[in-house]
């Protein structure tokens, strides 16, 4: 930094941004501009408790040629002191010291980060109160002469040592989780109210204080509140002991000033004279001042929102005071002459330019720190990497085919070693095919799929020649920061890559990112409601008015909100307040899958946080860590990919056939038939109903239709309108036309229409001459920013480029016009061919191996329907679900050949609720000892399971095999429980003279369950019947001339009705039909405009059922319901149906109508004598509510069984 | 401290500090300036912020009042009021 203007005699060096999390009330980027404004050189953030905003803070000084100062205010033994980095040494200690004060907060040690890298979830553990009993019992473990009672083993460690009431657990956060379908993580929040506020003490800041500045802070701090109190005593001896922390006496080996006392004025009551006394100490003690701000926003305007988010922090309204809360607007960032005008002491502003121009740390290098790579003696990571690659030009490539392969493999490399990128290509090659050496499948997807280099090393499986696809996407010579390479791993095992990844790279260079969860628009409603004063009931119902989005749509949502709160006359301050939230960060959370990994420390770049659920993080997202130049790697858990692994492992343990999934042919027939019927539940990414409809008109014929099938359905496509103009043009319906003859190379093989995210790059590039680096830019801004000033500035280069390659004004803000319609994310080519290769596995698999596939799926659910759905998809496919029993059911969803020789699927015993997963061990290890004979024997050979585990078994079905029904085995379990424990010795060996536990004469005669409570009793137990709901009903539905669903489709074929393949993609309506069935899906996407989507089953099929807003309105109260009865026009496209709901009727009044509520069975009062669950030694099980099934759609749809039951 | 909060007519100098206080039919002097400052607490219910100043003042004919010769006097004034006149309240009287 040149040395600041001579005429600048001040900078501020205490200022908070939003990163301070509720204590700070503007962005970095506001303050910085702010600085700007007011002629100030230099800016110091010092964020609360890290260093969270600093690389947006470094990029903005950057731009504005303001000099940055990186520090934090810190707490030390609970007394915050600002500590400012004076050098990259100085940066690393700050961010030591703040790792040790999070994992103080968390209630661990500095040696305990190690043990972190234990896998939690493998450990049992759900907290980090779990991990700190897991440190001393190992601790205790390790010790000889611990007092553990029981030496032999670590105790207080499995989930019944788990204190489960959350209130009792000091240091559990929140646990929420991010992602669907097949990425679900779990996320901590921080801080939490129940973890205290992270501090160090005094003797750990003497150890990191070499290379750091000290301002003894403002208000808060301990020397201004002693000398407000006039306790100079105490005072001078805080301000000594300081001192000796940042000695600057001659001689010592740190240089220079390092301990300033901060003078402030915030015009409140007596603070001149504070700072005045202040001054006089400083003097006395021949300490140097310093004038700040003690800044919390950037311009009194953002005083309200820092007010607004401390409410929210401490959880209490505006109306209540708090010592923490602004009594005025003047903590902004001032100009110099308004601070001299209130703090006579010149010294004191000289100073902040001294320690401004000492303080030199840069975090946003232009160099990327990749991790380091295992490179063979004598060798190169060039020479290594070229090397693996030639080799896999020979493996993957046919003679023929190698030329182009390798033209494009060496400009690939060219790039890459100018990047200098070797050794992250070897890192990520060398995680993959060790996790491929243990059996685990692993796929890369997302832009590096673009790489044929990443193909040839065979982090991707996606042949970029054969695909067309763009290796600019991936990856040029002017992209910023360092190459995002996503890999999907089998779910079930991506934690033993993530240990092992920690081990090989070191528990101190591996850590997760975190990412940053801004205010959106229901969180920001609730939170300022709150604060607000409205009462909680309001609150909940004001953020169901509204969707997901963003804070500053809210205005659009007037309306609604107004019914929820009336004429309130803070309605408008609640709109105003929500919308100044917008991108205000509210927390930082847990990234799914990125991992950091560097060959450096990174307490080197950043401070380490430790999650809830004990995951090491650092404390920037992924730009902020690719910014400064470390390599992330996205570490994925993909379910399908550990369903396809565990459906080949039952192949071949069951059909003795090895699948090699890499080696398939992606063009069998059979698969896209199988696709094209729209028999799509369980496979990846195309079983929605959506998809269905979307098949059916798309009909995908082979893998690159099944590449565009993937990518038609998002968000850009969709809402740019892409999809009919493509589907049209697929079938032949309607010409191909570009607008310009240069489109044509670009959208070619997309009909003309833009679907990947490589075009919208592509056109911007080569269409209207933007560099590589801008095009990539204005592909972003596409997918992500719904900025309408940022797009107007980005249309106006575009078009300006077009025309100066000789495009047409008009055709150019045309395309543009297009272009700026892909609103929202759209794949990226490569990353849907990589999945579109999974969906066609997964399609594989269910064409050939159905069994095997939906067992897998059942195990590992990555889709969205439930259980019932899936057994009935198995029904279909002529594959019967088993119950689980004792006898033959394992752990897992298996597979068992029937005696008519085709295979069934056998659901396990962990899929029975109640039954404790120790429990089930427990019985497949005793089970090795020979079959169960009875319950009695089960019973005694598992002494651990309790009364619960048994029921839980019994109603289930599991032992039926032992008792010939499950009422009977239900009462067996309650005599033989209720003996075993009289007894009071579980474990107690039966003798020649013990009576047995169960005699005959204990079993009644006990009647038959009947249907409704057989499916009671299974939907409670495993989460479906051994039949469907609706089979209970069909009698009565047949009597009202109700068809089954799948009748209505096979049977009701309309004339002309798009079953050829030629046939128009319009849907079709169809005759008007009266149909019934479980509800088990229901959604209202935010893009279609008010309709709702209901999906409906029977115990023959499911179809979806079109629900227009004006019925919505009509019959909302009962489209809740669980069960229902639509009437309206079937629409048809090809083979796939839907009905247009006209008319809407609950489900039970097919079952007498209006007298009351009687049973499905017929029963129709309640002294009637229904069947009786009787369960020996115990009043009549009740279930008060009435909910006698179990929930059995995602929605938490019940369907009501109404067998009454009499005790 | 005794509360006041009573409307209180003050001359001012030409950078709005209070030289004289005419209250109860007493007229005091300001000799110095002691404190001031800012508050601004209920936003959401659009109140005004408040400029204080504690003032010292003797009266104008120098004889003591209530046997004292000097007292301090809480004063703020509405922002809305600044440069428009007298709307000046007298909040405390230190005593």
């Amino acid at each position: 930094m040149a040395r600041l203007s001579w005429y600048v005699v001040f900078v501020h060096l205490h200022t908070r941004s939003w990163f301070s999390f509720g204590a700070g009330g503007s962005s970095p980027e506001a303050l910085v501009t702010r600085a700007a404004e007011l002629g100030q050189p230099a800016l110091g953030l010092t964020d609360l408790h890290g260093v969270y905003g600093m690389v947006r803070f470094q990029k903005a000084c950057k731009a504005m040629g303001i000099h940055a100062v990186v520090g934090s205010e810190v707490l030390v033994d609970g007394s915050p002191l600002v500590l400012l980095a004076r050098s990259p040494a100085g940066y690393r200690d700050l961010c030591s010291l703040l790792t040790r004060a999070h994992l103080a907060s968390a209630g661990l040690q500095d040696g305990d980060l190690a043990l972190l890298g234990e896998r939690m979830a493998m450990s049992g553990a759900r907290s980090v109160a779990d991990v700190g009993r897991l440190v001393s019992a190992n601790a205790d473990f390790a010790n000889p002469d611990s007092e553990s009672p029981d030496s032999s083993a670590p105790s207080g460690f499995g989930p019944s040592d788990v204190d489960d009431d959350p209130s009792n657990a000091p240091n559990v956060g929140e646990i929420r989780f991010v992602g669907s379908g097949d990425t679900m993580t779990p996320l901590n929040i921080l801080p939490t109210p129940k973890r205290p506020v992270p501090t160090v003490t005094l003797e750990l800041l003497g150890t990191y204080a070499d290379d750091l500045i000290c301002l003894t802070a403002g208000r808060s701090g301990t020397l201004w509140q002693l000398t407000s109190r006039r306790q100079d005593t105490a005072a001078i001896s805080w301000l000594r002991t300081l001192r000796e922390i940042f000695d600057d006496s001659p001689g010592h080996k740190a240089c220079g000033r390092r301990l300033y006392v901060e003078l402030m004025h915030g015009l409140l009551p007596e603070d001149g004279t504070v700072a005045a006394r202040l001054h006089h100490l400083a003097c006395t003690e021949q300490l140097p001042t310093v004038v700040t701000n003690d800044v919390r926003f950037a311009t009194p305007a953002n005083w309200r929102r820092y007010d607004l988010l401390t409410c929210a922090r401490l959880n209490i309204r505006v109306s209540e005071p708090h010592a923490e809360r602004p009594r005025n607007a003047e903590a902004y960032l001032k100009s110099e002459a308004q601070l001299r005008h209130l703090l006579p002491y010149p010294d004191a502003f000289d100073r902040t330019v001294e320690i401004a121009e000492s303080c030199r740390v840069d975090l946003v290098p232009e160099y990327i720190t990749p991790p380091a790579a295992i490179i063979p003696a004598g060798k190169t990571a060039r020479s290594y990497l070229t090397e693996l690659c030639d080799a896999g030009l020979q493996d993957l490539y046919a003679p023929d085919q190698r030329a182009a392969a390798q033209a494009q493999y060496d400009r690939e490399l060219k790039v890459i070693t100018d990047l200098e990128l070797e050794e992250f290509f070897l890192v990520v090659h060398e995680v993959v095919s060790v996790a491929r050496q243990r059996g685990i499948r692993c796929a890369g997807r997302g832009s590096a799929a673009n790489s044929i280099i990443a193909f040839l090393l065979r982090i991707t499986a996606v042949d970029p020649i054969r695909h067309n696809l763009l290796f600019e996407r991936f990856l040029h010579g002017e992209r910023k920061g360092t190459p995002d390479i996503d890999v999907d791993f089998d779910a079930d095992r991506r934690d033993e890559v993530i240990d092992w990844m920690e081990r090989r790279f070191g528990i101190e260079q591996t850590a997760m990112t975190a990412t940053l969860i801004t205010y959106k628009l229901r969180l920001a409603l609730r939170d300022v409601a709150k604060a607000l004063g409205w009462p909680m009931p309001k609150v909940d119902a004001l953020s169901q008015t509204v969707p997901s989005g963003l804070a500053n749509e809210v205005t659009e949502y007037r309306e609604p909100i107004q019914s929820v709160l009336g004429d309130a006359p803070l309605v408008d301050l609640l709109l105003e307040r929500v919308a100044d939230l917008h991108l205000c960060p509210r927390h930082l959370g847990l990234h799914s899958g990125g991992m950091v990994l560097s060959r450096k420390p990174l307490s080197h770049f950043t401070p380490i946080q430790v999650s809830a659920n004990g995951v090491k993080m650092v404390t920037f997202d992924k730009e902020d860590v690719e910014a400064m130049g470390l390599v992330k790697l996205d570490v994925l858990g993909l379910r399908m990919m550990a369903c396809l692994s565990e459906g080949a492992a039952l192949v071949h343990r069951h059909e003795g056939i090895e699948i090699d999934f890499e080696t398939l042919p992606l063009d069998d027939p059979g698969v896209y038939e199988l696709i094209c019927s729209g028999q799509t539940v369980t496979l990846f990414q195309i079983e929605s109903q959506g998809q269905m409809h979307l098949i059916a008109q798309n009909q995908p014929e082979c893998f690159d239709d099944l590449v565009a099938e993937v990518a038609l359905f998002r968000p850009g496509p969709l809402q740019s309108g892409m999809i009919h103009p493509f589907i049209r043009r697929r079938r032949g319906l309607e010409p191909v036309v570009y607008e310009h003859p240069s489109l044509e190379p670009i959208l070619a093989d997309t009909y003309g229409v833009i679907l990947f995210q490589e075009q919208i790059l592509d056109v911007a590039h080569r269409f209207a001459g933007m560099s590589l680096s801008d095009a990539d830019d204005f592909r972003q801004l596409m997918s992500k920013t719904h900025d309408p000033v940022r797009m107007g500035q980005m249309g106006v280069q575009f078009i300006a480029g077009a025309i100066a390659k000789g495009v047409p004004p008009p055709i150019a803000e045309s395309v543009f016009e297009k272009v700026s319609h892909f609103v929202g994310y759209g794949f990226c080519r490569s990353h849907a061919a990589a999945f579109a290769q999974t969906v066609y596995h997964s399609a594989w698999m269910k064409r050939y191996h159905p069994a095997a596939h939906l067992a897998a799926f059942m195990q590992h659910r990555p889709g969205f329907y439930n259980l019932m759905t899936l057994e009935e998809e198995a029904r279909r496919f002529s594959i019967p679900t088993l119950l689980p029993t004792v006898d033959e059911s394992t752990a897992r969803y298996d597979l068992v050949r029937l005696s008519d020789g085709r295979l069934g699927i056998r659901k396990p015993l962990t899929s029975i609720k109640g039954l404790a997963e120790e429990a089930v061990e427990q019985i497949l290890w005793a089970r090795l000892a020979g079959p169960f004979r009875s319950v009695e024997d089960l019973a005694t050979r598992v002494p651990d399971l309790d009364r619960r585990d048994l029921d839980a078994l019994a109603k289930s079905g599991a032992l039926d095999t032992l008792t010939g029904s499950s009422r009977r085995a239900l009462w067996e379990t309650g005599v033989v429980a209720n003996r075993r424990d009289a007894g009071g010795d579980r474990s107690h060996q039966p003798s020649l003279f013990d009576m047995p536990l169960l005699m005959e004469e204990d079993v009644p005669d006990l009647p038959v369950l009947s249907a409704a409570e057989r499916l009671s009793w299974d939907y409670r137990s495993t989460g479906a019947g051994r039949v469907h709901p609706i089979t209970l009903a069909r009698r009565h539905l047949n009597d009202m001339g109700i068809p089954t669903i799948e009748s209505c489709q096979r049977t009701m074929v309309l004339p002309g009705d798009g079953t050829s393949p030629k046939a128009t993609s319009n849907d079709l309506q169809g005759p008007v039909v009266t149909l019934a069935g479980v509800v088990i899906m229901r959604q209202r996407p935010p893009t279609a405009k008010g309709f709702m989507f209901v999906t409906l089953e029977d115990e023959t099929s499911f179809i979806q059922v079109i629900v227009h807003p004006k019925i919505y309105e009509q019959y909302y109260e009962l489209l809740i319901k669980p069960a229902l009865l639509f009437k309206g026009p079937l629409q048809a496209t090809g083979t796939w149906r839907a009905l247009l709901a006209k008319e809407v009727w609950p489900l039970e009044g097919v079952f007498g109508g209006y007298a009351g509520f009687p049973s499905a069975a017929g029963h129709q009062n309640a002294g009637d004598a229904g069947k009786q669950v009787v369960r020996a030694g115990q009043a009549l099980e009740g279930d008060g509510s009435g909910d006698d099934l179990a929930k059995i759609a995602a929605g938490g749809s019940v369907f009501r069984s109404r067998t009454r039951r009499t005790g | 401290m005794k509360s006041i909060h009573s409307p209180i007519d003050v001359d001012t100098d030409d950078r709005c500090r209070p030289v004289r206080l005419y209250w109860r039919s007493n007229t005091y002097h300001v000799s110095r300036i002691l404190d001031r400052w800012v508050l601004q607490n209920r936003w959401w219910a659009r109140e005004e912020k408040r400029l204080y100043v504690l003032v010292e003042a003797s009266l104008a004919a120098g004889e003591p009042v209530a046997g004292k010769a000097v007292q301090h006097l809480e004063l703020y004034l509405k922002t809305s009021a600044v440069g428009s006149g007298n709307e000046w309240t007298l909040a405390r009287v230190v005593d």
